[in-house]
This record gives C-alpha cells, sequence and structure tokens, in this order.
C-alpha cells in the first residue's frame, strides 16, 4: 500500500470492461431523494492542493504542457532544457499510455526525468503526480516540467497543483481548435503556437486562432514558436524564466529536525 | 474517456454516502454538468453503466442536467450566468468575462431504497 494516499498501487486504468453492462429501469416512484451536491472533482482538488503547496514551499516552478499527440510538446521540451540546464535546476514528469520513448529524449539532456505510464488513462491526475513526486527528486527553486498525455480534452478537467498551464497548438492542426476543444484553453496560462517554420505551408490564421482563444480566457499570453529554427525561443525562455523568479521567492528551507 | 474515471469517482461516493444516508440501491443519479466540465453525455452514459456493475447503482438511470456558471465581465461588471465558454457579455457584448473557478462538475440528486 502506499503512504501517499492508502491506494493499492493500481492507479492508471486497471478494469475490466463489461460492454453491455446497464439497462434503464422505469418508473422510480417511491424513492427516497436525497441532494448530496458533491464535487466529482473534490478527490483530485485534494491531491492538487497538496501538490501545489509542496510546489509552493520548495519554490518550484510546476508547468503542465497539454495538446494533442504530435504538436512537438517533447521536442520543444529538449531544446527549452538545453537553453535552461546550467542555470535552473530542473526534472521532467512524462506522462504517456506506453512506453519510455519521451523519458529517454529527456534523459538525454541530462535533466532528470520520470515516465509515468497512464495505461488505459488518458491523462494525469493530481493522484498520479503525487506519485511522481515521490520518486523524483523535485529541484528546490527550480523548473517541474509536467508533460500531458497527448490530448486536448481529458487533461484540461484535472488541476495537477501547477502553477502555470500552457497549451500548444501546433499551426498544421488548424485554427479552430479553440472553437472544437474550448476547455484546454480556457484554463490556460499561456497558448504555444508551436512549428511556426510551417506557416508559409498550412492555411492557418494566427489571428482567428488567438482571437477565439482570448474570448476563451482574456488576456490569454500567446506566442508564435518554431523549436526547430529558434524563431520565439527567446520570448518563450523569458516567459518561463518570469514564472520561475516568482515561484523561487516562495521558498522555504526545510527546518531541521529535533531529536 | 475521461468519462470512465469520473464514474468511478461517481460510484465511490455513492458507496460511501450509502453509509451516511442508510439506502441500499440507488435507482436514479441526477448529474450537474457546468459549461466548464468538458464531458460528452453519451461517453458518460457509457461509463456510468460500467463503472456502476456490480455496485449498489447498478441500474440506475443516469440524468444529465446542464447548469450555468457565475460569470462577471470585466468591462462592464454585469454579474450573471453563462451557459456555454466564449459567449458575450449580455449587456456590452465583451467576450473578456471572468469565470467562477469550480469546475461544475457536481453529483446532485439520488434517488435511493
Amino acid at each position: 500500500m502506499c503512504a501517499t494516499c492508502g491506494c493499492g498501487g493500481e492507479e492508471g486504468g486497471k478494469h475490466e470492461h463489461h460492454p453491455h453492462a446497464w439497462q434503464h429501469r422505469h418508473g422510480t416512484e417511491g424513492g427516497r431523494v436525497i441532494d448530496l451536491e458533491a464535487d466529482l472533482l473534490e478527490a483530485n482538488a485534494v491531491f492538487a492542493r497538496r501538490n501545489r503547496e509542496i510546489f509552493r514551499r520548495r519554490g518550484v516552478l510546476a508547468v503542465n504542457m497539454i495538446s494533442s499527440p504530435g504538436s512537438g510538446k517533447t521536442t520543444l521540451l529538449v531544446r527549452t532544457l538545453e537553453a535552461l540546464r546550467d542555470r535552473i535546476p530542473m526534472a521532467v514528469i512524462e506522462g504517456d499510455q506506453q512506453s519510455e520513448l519521451d523519458a529517454e529524449r529527456i534523459r538525454a539532456t541530462g535533466v532528470p526525468a520520470l515516465q509515468i505510464q497512464t495505461g488505459k488513462s488518458c491523462h494525469l491526475d493530481a493522484h498520479a503526480v503525487a506519485h511522481a513526486l515521490e520518486e523524483l527528486p523535485l529541484p528546490d527553486r527550480g523548473i517541474l516540467w509536467i508533460e500531458n498525455v497527448g490530448n486536448l480534452i481529458c487533461p484540461a478537467l484535472f488541476d495537477l497543483g501547477e502553477g502555470k498551464r500552457a497549451v500548444i497548438l501546433s499551426v498544421t492542426e488548424g485554427e479552430d481548435k479553440p472553437r472544437k476543444y474550448p476547455e484546454a484553453f480556457h484554463g490556460a496560462d499561456l497558448l504555444l503556437l508551436s512549428k511556426a517554420d510551417l506557416l508559409p505551408y498550412v492555411d492557418f490564421s494566427v489571428k482567428e486562432c488567438t482571437e477565439f482563444a482570448h474570448r476563451l480566457r482574456p488576456g490569454l499570453d500567446s506566442l508564435l514558436l518554431s523549436a526547430k529554427t529558434g524563431e520565439g525561443m527567446e520570448e518563450w525562455l523569458r516567459w518561463v524564466e518570469e514564472g520561475w523568479v516568482r515561484a523561487k521567492t516562495s521558498y522555504q528551507p526545510e527546518e531541521p529536525t529535533v531529536d | 474517456m475521461h468519462e470512465l474515471s469520473l464514474c468511478r469517482t461517481l460510484v465511490g461516493i455513492l458507496e460511501t454516502q450509502a453509509v451516511r444516508h442508510h439506502y441500499r440501491s440507488v435507482r436514479r443519479v441526477e448529474l450537474r454538468v457546468g459549461p466548464q466540465a468538458m464531458v460528452e453525455p453519451g461517453a458518460m452514459m457509457f461509463s456510468f453503466g460500467v463503472a456502476s456493475r456490480g455496485t449498489l447503482a447498478e441500474g440506475a438511470v443516469l440524468e444529465i442536467r446542464p447548469v450555468s456558471a457565475r460569470v462577471v465581465c470585466l468591462d462592464c461588471s454585469h454579474e450573471g450566468e453563462a451557459e456555454k465558454l466564449a459567449e458575450a457579455c449580455p449587456v456590452c457584448g465583451s467576450y473578456r468575462l471572468l469565470w467562477e473557478e469550480d469546475a461544475g462538475l457536481r453529483l446532485g440528486e439520488i434517488e435511493v431504497d
């Protein structure tokens, strides 16, 4: 049993399918009615609050990166780690349904990475991150990158306790993504339009995309970036560093324990 | 399909509350879904069937009820309710609305035996 939450340690989608499961039962006269008014996300919120408090005390900027698969998240992350690793302590949590591939790419930069394999689950939740924090050495006064499972829908609903949430959208995906997947943008702190070097070859209106994203999140910062050519990288790194400088001021050194 | 993990949570709450409210089975469950909660009703119904199987909620009817969220307009300070994301302020037409933080996904009324 795990120490964080008392679970059996089998989170992450172990379940059986019963596809023909249920039948509606009609006519419910005579039953007792209770108004529970219970928040379905409360269990996640408890872990998110706990993670956030850990990040605050350790002066860590945690960045939750959300995008669909293939937006170039990992490439961007590798470039970012290479640019900042000499000055800022960092660590990475990689969320994927299967494989260690992304964590291996990250480790090649020399930055510690932990891969969470979510199995059948389509998103990271605060509980999974809490477990990862038991294993991954958290970089005091540094940055924890959390690369969420490639999915623009499900991760949006789950607060991980992060300080900043960046949504990455590659220009090859089309400018209508904010219309189609509003929640991801509604909860974002930064919209990163990636693969900017491909703009001449695709019909993608940066203006239309960011305008609609602003309807979902007034004042949302947005950046146009290419990890390949380096365009926009400077601006992106500035955004990251601003968040980092602010986050590390809350660092509280642990009191030495007295016997 | 985050709906499945949500439904597992939902069934977990129903089981916990059964002790407190002394019921043995659930006939009907009302789920209140706000505009900020990304859940797909069809996927939710399906997942509820899967997650409730063999529990006291097996066979219960899941009613999905859309609810609105509280918003404040950052330009004219109008306070009101919004039914979906990216709506304009009904008073001044601005899209700069500040939303309540709650994601708006709640288990509402249940009917039990």
